[in-house]
């Protein structure tokens, strides 16, 4: 259950627009600076996919000048928390299918 | 703390996330939501700590609540990053908790790591590194270590191997990466460490870059940088570099030199400043000496290769003589950089009306004359006087949160103590004395530097190594031969970690450390600023402290009274015994109690001072009148000869520059070096064979190795995998388009990745760049082991490979 946020900086003059375009996403929570051209966003979506896809769309609005993410969780309680479930390296031949990992495991008995 | 519903809790987390980085951009922005300053504050305890990742020191306010770091904000009562953090500082805590984070010790049985008891793995340490050194001697045995070592881990580690073991095989893995830093201090000043700090940033008209992506690499320093020029238009970035980056794009002039002519490069700029007769003639005669060393030194690629430069001394005629070989025109072509351009930088440094900083850092230090750049930058400094002064200096900037304060004050590596060297008989002595260990026992001769530590571990010499805090197997150049040689049948081979890494795959131990804040320590970083923090959660399973796996193991082989220290209160006690070392106005450390209330505490600290830019006697109170007279323990001392320092005739009468009053302690003559380095070609250059340059390096998003922060599911996300940036024209004529698996290929090993094109470096032409961050994809295993003779650092950037479609 990955939940992010961001700071966003609109394009000038589109704060109002961009905070609307914004809230109407499912998973999108924004809270718009009150003295400044700039809006946050907290994204809460229930699988990496979706939250994937979230930000395509977000960063597919024309309103937006920068998006700088500034934290992501992904529960830890739920399977996908690990993330290096995705990075470790008994699953890089997953990840890179085509290559074969270095030889590391020693095989003698030292102990 | 009140009870809110965790996914609430990190709703406002993320939310305090997202407002802390808006601060930093706009100071005083508000949201109108009283809960994000308010409510949720009051259910968290922020205490601070410096940053776990890079060089910088970046001062973190860590979020604690039930007994878990939940969140992190940049303290803004840190002068280094006044409440700004990067993409890892605001993540970094996650990278305690992944799921197969290492929580008990285990032992190689049939082939297998299993878990066992801890105390039953620090005995088996103990055991066979008595065993090693009974069989083979004392020089038998060996530690390797980190820049992300705390100054306690490395202090203990020193004085366990050379004080109570007495042999000098402890090296640390900043061999990798500043080692031509100190060399180049060294035999320039004399004593090792940037004069200034980060304050020049807010004083600088100009900032030079050599070889230094700070855009990804010191993203703070960048923005600080960015920031002064935001404020003062007239500043001007210059970026050189052999690739466009992010820095690039942000800089007024990006100027990209073929590899290895940097060296040319630094002098043609010198050639233009006396052309011009630019040069601070009175600073020159007052506080400079001209010296000259060996040249043709070779490349450490031989199998026990040694070095040791000599200091000749030299004059202004002889260097001017020197410098006619780099005029601009002459060697813009080798350099790939017009002439114009050359005679513009020139003309920056050497502009009195502009302060002007140099940044550097892998760029020039991972040089097969990495010691040599480093004395170029700084002789352009010398020769107009633009050093030791608020905003103008050279700046060499490092990679670890500790390369600094561990292993360059501790002295981790093989020829050094914790003030001095093992050469040096009196540095012996004090050592000897504040140990409390019979002076004979420290060798006085160093044994090797990291890549020779390695290559005798390959050939037997070296049996026994304890790997703390790195992962050597992703990390050292010329990869297969050092795994193969730690694979090698009776070497045993230690390793304490937070997760399973390659270099783990080859240990008969793992000890599992606590990480960071699970434990109490300090760093020292790239400005001399020493940060302590204080344990503030428990480390998880059996998780201890590579400090007390130290001592545990230390008081098993019988120093007992060596390490006498309690569990409580061993890091003050340890602080204490090591500060003892550095007692002097030129390197007094801050009193314990003073680094625990302050975000940080550059030293020198005399008098309740900081000292902002050393050798300045306005700023420096070791460097007025009588405490001068050459650090007694500095090196660089060999030369006793005149110093060469007649002064440059021919300067502009009509100089209006202020007499600028320093004095550099650190050599027995009180002056600064200009060193005659000429340009020397590369190790390997691309030939038909190979026809490209390979260089390699980092990525905002990773902490070296990765083993940390491909466990932040936000920074895996973001940069999952390495892969190879191609030049989009050489791409093209290969018929390789973006995404395309390829294959590099060196003389010494090979991979397979994704090629990237236009994407987030451009290499010039016949270049091609791979981070080094993926255990999947071990650039190392492409690279080249050679090495600045001086330094002994590898030079990570300059090979040559060739570029192979797959499939």
């Amino acid at each position: 259950m990955p939940l992010c946020s961001y700071v966003v900086i609109p394009r000038f003059g589109q704060k109002e627009k961009l905070g609307a375009a914004l809230s109407s996403m499912e998973g999108c929570e924004v809270l718009p600076a009150a003295n400044a051209d700039l809006l946050l966003l907290v994204t809460d979506t229930d699988s990496l996919d979706t939250d994937a896809e979230l930000r395509a769309r977000v960063e597919g609005l024309p309103d937006i000048q920068a998006l700088v993410m500034t934290f992501g969780e992904i529960d830890p309680d739920t399977p996908e928390g690990d993330p290096a479930g995705a990075s470790r390296r008994r699953s890089l031949p997953v990840i890179e299918p085509g290559v074969a990992p270095a030889p590391r495991k020693r095989n003698r008995t030292n102990v | 703390m009140n009870v809110v519903d965790r996914r609430e809790f990190l709703r406002r987390t993320a939310f305090m996330s997202a407002a802390s980085a808006a601060a930093t951009m706009v100071p005083e922005v508000a949201f109108g939501a009283e809960w994000l300053d308010g409510e949720l504050q009051q259910d968290v305890d922020w205490r601070k700590a410096p940053c776990r990742f890079c060089g910088t020191g970046c001062g973190l306010l860590i979020g604690l609540s039930g007994g878990r770091a939940v969140a992190v904000r940049g303290d803004p009562e840190s002068p280094v990053n006044r409440g700004l953090c990067c993409v890892k500082g605001y993540h970094s805590v996650q990278a305690l908790y992944g799921r197969d984070r290492i929580r008990n010790a285990m032992v190689r049985r049939n082939g297998r790591l299993v878990e066992v008891p801890l105390q039953e793995a620090l005995d088996l340490v103990a055991q066979r590194l008595r065993e090693t050194m009974d069989e083979h001697g004392k020089d038998a045995v060996s530690i390797y270590g980190s820049g992300q070592w705390t100054i306690p881990d490395g202090y203990v580690a020193s004085k366990l191997f050379k004080g109570a073991i007495g042999t000098n095989n402890v090296e640390a893995n900043a061999r990798l990466c500043m080692a031509s830093a100190v060399t180049g201090f060294m035999s320039s000043f004399g004593l090792d460490e940037p004069m200034g700090c980060y304050e020049d940033i807010d004083h600088a008209d100009v900032f030079v870059l050599w070889g230094n992506n700070m855009a990804e690499m010191h993203p703070i320093l960048f923005s600080r940088m960015l920031e002064r020029k935001r404020q003062n238009p007239r500043v001007r970035i210059i970026d050189l570099a052999t690739r466009t980056t992010r820095t690039s794009y942000a800089a007024d002039k990006s100027l990209l030199f073929t590899p290895q002519t940097d060296l040319a490069l630094a002098n043609a700029i010198c050639n233009e400043i006396v052309r011009n007769q630019w040069e601070d003639h009175d600073f020159i005669r007052e506080h400079v000496a001209f010296k000259s060393g060996k040249t043709g030194l070779g490349y450490g690629l031989e199998e026990k290769a040694s070095f040791a430069d000599e200091a000749h001394d030299a004059d202004w005629e002889e260097y001017l003589e020197f410098l006619a070989d780099y005029e601009p025109d002459a060697v813009a072509e080798l350099i790939g950089i017009p002439a114009d351009e050359i005679r513009y930088l020139a003309s920056l440094y050497g502009d009195p009306a502009r302060k002007v900083v140099s940044f550097w850092c892998m760029g020039v230090n991972q040089h097969t004359r990495g010691t040599w750049m480093n004395n170029l930058i700084y002789n352009i400094h010398l020769l107009v006087g633009k050093i030791s002064e608020p905003g103008n200096g050279p700046f060499s900037l490092t990679g670890q949160p500790s390369a600094c304060g561990t292993v360059r004050e501790v002295g981790t590596l093989t020829h050094a103590l914790p003030h001095g060297t093992v050469t040096q008989k009196e540095a012996r002595e004090h050592a000897a004395e504040i140990w409390q260990v019979p002076v004979e026992n420290i060798p006085d001769r160093p044994t090797h530097d990291t890549v020779q530590m390695f290559r005798a571990l390959d050939r037997g010499e070296i049996r026994f190594m304890w790997i703390q805090v790195t992962n050597p197997m992703v990390s050292l150049p010329h990869l297969n031969r050092y795994r193969e040689g730690a694979l090698k049948e009776d070497r045993f081979i230690v390793v304490s970690d937070v997760y399973p890494t390659p270099t783990t795959d080859v240990a008969d131990v793992v000890l599992p450390s606590a990480m960071w804040i699970e434990r109490e320590g300090m760093f020292g970083n790239s400005e001399r600023r020493t940060q302590h923090w204080d344990q503030l959660v428990e480390p998880p399973g059996d998780c201890m402290s590579d400090t007390w796996q130290l001592i545990e193991v230390a008081r098993r082989l019988g120093y007992r009274e060596l390490f006498p220290w309690s569990e409580e209160t061993h890091i003050e006690e340890i602080w204490n015994e090591y500060t003892r070392f550095h007692d002097n106005p030129k390197h007094r450390m801050a009193p314990y109690d003073e680094l625990r209330a302050r975000p940080g505490v550059i030293w020198p600290f005399v008098d309740g001072e900081e000292t902002k830019w050393r050798y300045n006697p306005e700023y420096d109170p070791a460097a007025r009148g009588e405490s001068g007279g050459g650090d007694e323990h500095a090196e660089g001392g060999e030369s006793r000869g005149t110093s060469g320092h007649e002064a440059p005739t021919g300067h502009d009468a009509g100089d209006t520059r202020h007499r600028r009053v320093r004095n550099f302690y650190g050599k027995p003559d009180h002056r600064a070096w200009i060193w005659l380095r000429p340009y020397e070609p590369p190790a390997e250059s691309p030939d038909d064979e190979y026809p490209f340059w390979l260089n390699t390096g980092r990525v905002v998003e990773h902490w070296h190795t990765g083993s940390m922060t491909r466990r932040i599911p936000v920074l895996h996300r973001a940069m999952p995998r390495a892969y190879a940036e191609v030049n989009a024209e050489d791409a093209r004529e290969m018929g390789i388009r973006d995404g395309q698996r390829i294959r590099l290929v060196s003389r010494r090993g090979s991979v397979e990745l994704e090629a990237r094109i236009d994407f987030r470096g451009q290499p010039t032409r016949g270049q091609v760049f791979v981070p080094f961050f993926d255990e999947g994809i071990l650039i190392n295993e492409v690279t080249l082991d050679a090495y600045c003779p001086i330094s002994r650092e590898p030079d990570y950037k300059k090979c040559a490979v060739r570029i192979e479609r797959v499939g």
